[in-house]
């Protein structure tokens, strides 16, 4: 084979590793991460110093280590540490900071690294950099230091790092990490630790990058500090694009694209007169040139995210007979891939409803829809519709008690006390910067009062961050609702679903059929959910594609799919039109004939009063009455809140 | 005492420069709200306009102002033909961050294609050394700071006393609501890139002087370094960048009198990183003002 395309491929094979890298941390978890190739040069190094042979250059150069260990051991050592210190530096920057700030922080990180390693000279020799790097098989065959043999290493570890990846995204550690990235708000309100999340993420993809520093090591045998700027990193940023973000297969190609592609059509222009790096520079303003292109025409890249699709696993199942075999599925087109729907060991009930359109449901089936996993016949008449109220002697569920929380010198909440009763749906009223919405969030655990004790179920949860209360099954709706936009209906439901531990990353990695047949229980359920409020059929759109009322009957499924305990709702009429509204109230309904209790802030009293039998009122941040809306309207203290500043200030 | 004297000299003239860096950018953020990665660029362009007319025989009066056109220009063109259509479109933050990205890659090498990459340097004359009080600074020197605090009491005349001053506060509190009372956002927006580019560019020929040799990175090499001084005064506070620029400035000059001169851009980017772990909406910002902001819908 030719020598010189060899040694393109090559080079392209270990970008095309890069740029997954860089895919898992920006594509996957939308983190902007400048500081990737300092991972790189970090695997690099590592990869350099375990397989070079002990430092023999006069000080103040030289390097650590020098063992003369085999090449895999070297590659082993160089993931390892390029993730120890993405899980550092991941640490320091993925801290509550703000997309653009996280990427300036990385920034400074790469560039304190770049400083240090190039000045303090005993670490890796400095600016100097370290050379003569074993090749692996680079002796064997005929081929010489730049032959194939070492090509069919990358190869190899390109599609073994493609399949984990892959493996990995569709996996439900896969699904968090993509929650986060399009509403990590969302994802916290569902129980996921975003912080969390984001660097697990962050360390994966250190690791990939780690592996590619090695592999780029052994290849061009030399490596000092200036081979890494922030433009290289901008270079797989550009590769990413223009294969398609959260693609591998897309940002493989783009990385040859970008790497070996833009690099051979640009070789063939004359150098301009005496300046040396005219090349360099029309190749990367012409990379510059495609970044905007590409994001004005076609930002999704020329290989889109793939849109997961939502199919029972058949494993274990009496369909077995039915279906293909995991290994024959491969072979099969995916037109006969699918199982036939009769073959879903679905309930009958369930698989009914995937052919019907969906019907208006009353609030009673609804009822058993959101309470249970599968569909039992309708039983009993419709309950009177409303007042559904607190019977005094039922235990307390939320206890709220002298919680204050100030704003500079605003205090939003000013020592607000009540309680709301299991089973119960109980309404939070109050004008206009009660502090309504900042209990909630108290409550919610998005935010911490600066005093005062919040309960739930007898826990104190005051302080506790916003996951860890939803765990706890206290879960919350927003005024404005919060999809994962990006990720399809089906993906928002299981996402919402109770995770129980399935998105670590190891059972991801190591158990994905498992995962699979264990998670049909969660799709059946989901398409009950959804069935129930009118949206299985566009399950496997694009959440952002709904409409706004569309987006708030998902909002409820995901909510009744999580099967929380106490359900916060914050203003959930806001936006929406007079026939959804109708619908919403079934929803609460069923909601609370589910054994959910209700907490609900809304602003459309009617409404309130149909359906909630007891009333919380807040003004000015305190709690100033409760009881039903008939002894609310005799109270002279809630009259004066609602109307009005001239009637307070007479007092 | 006389090192530290010294290094508070240096840490002048450097904080001078790096405000006349730094405010424009905290100008820009505080309306078009972009985090700029081009904005080094900006000083690059600045500087090497200067050359050119450097060449010709420009004395230091005519190379700044050739900086500062030049600055403004490229800072305009790029908000009017790259960020404003996309603006329009309302993308995500980040997009516009990545386009400054591939604005900055742009802009950098093609620098690097006209000029080469060859170090190249003015031809200017050497000033005498003064002693002021304790310090010992050069005419340049006291030029730089001289020009520093003049530019930036029009930089708050601008603001407080001028109706695009006006303007620019309101499209800096709500582009929406400005829009609605009659305000032309864009044209806002527009200026203050002229603006930010125009103060950039002159900060780039300052900034080519006292590193003495000129590079297509030069600006670059600098931009976290603004960066630290403008999130340190709090982003989009253009008195608070001013602050912001006189810390970093000194706790440059002045480490390097400690450490390896070559670590004090480390000291820089640490206070940064420092600054947005701790006190993310800068120094003088309540620690915990903003807190809930992210939950509410």
């Amino acid at each position: 084979m030719n020598q010189y395309l060899v040694g393109l491929a090559t080079t392209g094979v270990i970008f095309a590793i890069i740029a997954l890298a860089l895919n898992v941390r920006w594509g996957w978890a939308g983190e902007f991460d400048i500081a990737l190739f300092a991972f790189v040069a970090i695997g690099a190094y590592v990869y350099s110093v375990i397989t070079l042979p002990p430092s023999n250059l006069p000080p103040p150069g030289g390097y650590i280590l020098g063992l003369r260990w085999p090449f895999l051991i070297g590659v082993i050592a160089a993931v390892i540490i390029a993730g120890l210190l993405s899980a550092i530096a991941g640490a320091v920057a993925l801290r509550k900071l703000r997309d653009d700030y996280f990427g300036i922080t990385t920034l400074a990180i790469a560039l304190i690294l770049a400083l240090v390693i190039g000045q303090y000279t005993p670490l890796f020799d400095g600016y100097e950099g370290l050379y003569g790097m074993p090749q692996p098989l680079s002796s064997v065959g005929a081929l010489g230091p730049d032959g194939g043999n070492y090509l069919i290493i990358c190869i190899i570890a390109l599609i073994v790092t493609y399949l984990v990846l892959e493996r990995l995204v569709k996996s439900p550690f896969g699904r968090t990490v993509r929650s986060v990235r399009e509403d990590d708000t969302a994802s916290a309100a569902f129980g996921r630790n975003v912080y969390q999340v984001k660097l697990k993420a962050y360390i994966l993809g250190g690791c990939v990058a780690g592996l590619g520093g090695a592999l780029l090591a052994a290849y061009i045998t030399a490596f000092n500090p200036y081979g890494w700027t922030p433009t290289e990193t901008f270079l797989i940023y550009a590769a990413i694009f223009i294969g398609g973000t959260g693609n591998s297969l897309g940002v493989i190609i783009g990385a040859f694209f970008v790497e070996v592609g833009i690099q051979e059509v640009t070789r063939y222009i004359p150098q301009i007169g005496s300046n040396a790096s005219s090349g360099d520079a029309i190749r990367l303003v012409v990379i510059g040139l495609l970044i905007v292109a590409i994001l004005w025409f076609r930002p999704q890249g020329i290989l889109p995210e793939r849109r997961a699709r939502d199919r029972l696993a058949v494993a274990g199942s009496g369909a077995g007979l039915l279906t293909v075999p995991g290994w024959a599925a491969r072979f099969t087109p995916p037109r006969f891939r699918q199982a036939p729907r009769w073959a879903e060991p679905a309930s009958a009930a369930a698989a009914a409803q995937f052919t019907a359109e969906p019907a208006e449901v009353p609030a009673q089936a609804m009822a058993l829809t959101f309470r249970s996993p599968l569909l039992v016949s309708v039983s009993g008449e419709a309950g009177p519709a409303g007042a559904v109220g607190a019977v005094a002697d039922d235990p307390v569920s939320l206890r709220v008690s002298n919680v204050v929380r100030a704003f500079g010198g605003v205090r939003a909440v000013d020592g607000a006390s009540f309680e709301v009763r299991r089973g119960s749906l109980t309404g939070l009223i109050g004008p206009n910067g009660a502090g309504k919405s900042t209990m909630i969030n108290l409550i919610s655990g998005f935010d911490a009062p600066d005093s005062g004790v919040i309960e739930f179920d007898g826990k104190r949860i005051d302080g506790k961050p916003a996951h860890a209360v939803a765990r706890l099954g206290l879960m919350r709706s927003f005024q404005t609702p919060r999809e994962w936009g990006g990720l399809t209906v089906m993906d928002n439901m299981l996402l919402s679903a109770p995770v129980e531990g399935r998105d670590a990353v190891w059972r991801g990695l190591l158990t994905a059929r498992r995962l699979k047949a264990a998670e049909n229980a969660d799709r059946v359920r989901a398409r009950e959910l959804l069935d129930a409020v009118g949206l299985l059929r566009l399950k496997d759109e694009p959440a952002g594609n709904l409409s706004g009322g569309q987006k708030r009957l998902l909002e409820f499924a995901r909510l009744a799919a999580a099967s929380p305990r106490l359900v916060l709702l914050d203003e959930p009429q806001a936006g929406v039109n007079p026939v959804l509204r109708e619908r919403m109230s079934d929803l609460i309904l069923a909601m609370v004939e589910a054994d959910i209790t209700v907490l609900m802030v809304e602003h459309n009293l009617p409404f309130l009063e149909r359906l909630c039998g007891h009333i919380i009122v807040m003004a000015l941040g305190q709690t100033i009455a409760s009881g039903s809306m008939a002894e609310l309207r005799a109270n002279r203290d809630v009259v004066d809140a609602y109307l009005g500043q001239e009637h307070v200030a007479d007092v | 005492m006389n090192n530290l004297l010294l290094g508070v000299g240096f840490g002048l003239v450097t904080a001078a420069i790096l405000a006349l860096a730094t405010v424009p950018l905290s100008l820009q953020m505080s309306v078009a709200r972009i985090p700029n990665f081009a904005h080094g660029e900006f000083l690059t362009v600045g500087a090497y306009a200067a050359y050119l007319v450097n060449e010709h025989g420009g004395n230091f009066w005519l190379c700044a102002l050739a900086a500062a056109a030049a600055g403004g220009g490229v800072a305009f063109l790029m908000n009017a033909l790259l960020l404003q259509p996309f603006a329009r479109r309302k993308p995500k933050l980040l997009i516009l961050f990545i386009l400054t990205i591939a604005a900055s890659l742009i802009i950098q090498n093609l620098i690097l294609l006209f000029f080469g990459g060859n170090s190249l340097s003015y031809n200017l004359p050497q000033s005498a050394p003064h002693k002021i009080g304790p310090l010992l600074l050069t005419s340049l020197n006291l030029l730089t700071i001289g020009l520093a605090i003049v530019l930036m009491i029009a930089v708050h005349v601008l603001l407080k006393y001028t109706k695009f001053g006006k303007a620019q506060r309101a499209v800096s509190d709500s582009r929406d609501l400005a829009r609605v009372t009659g305000i032309n956002s864009e044209g806002v927006i527009r200026l203050t890139w002229l603006i930010d580019g125009t103060i950039a560019g002159f900060a780039g020929f300052l900034l080519g002087i006292s590193s003495g040799t000129l590079s297509p990175t030069l600006g670059q090499g600098y931009l976290l370094v603004i960066f630290a001084a403008a999130i340190l005064g709090g982003i989009g506070k253009p008195y608070g960048a001013m602050a912001g620029a006189l810390v970093i400035g000194l706790a440059m000059e002045i480490s390097a009198l400690y450490i390896p001169s070559s670590y004090k851009e480390a000291v820089a980017f640490g206070l940064l990183i420092l600054t947005l772990l701790v006190r993310p909406n800068g120094i003088f910002a309540a620690p915990r003002a903003s807190g809930a902001a992210g939950a509410t819908a």
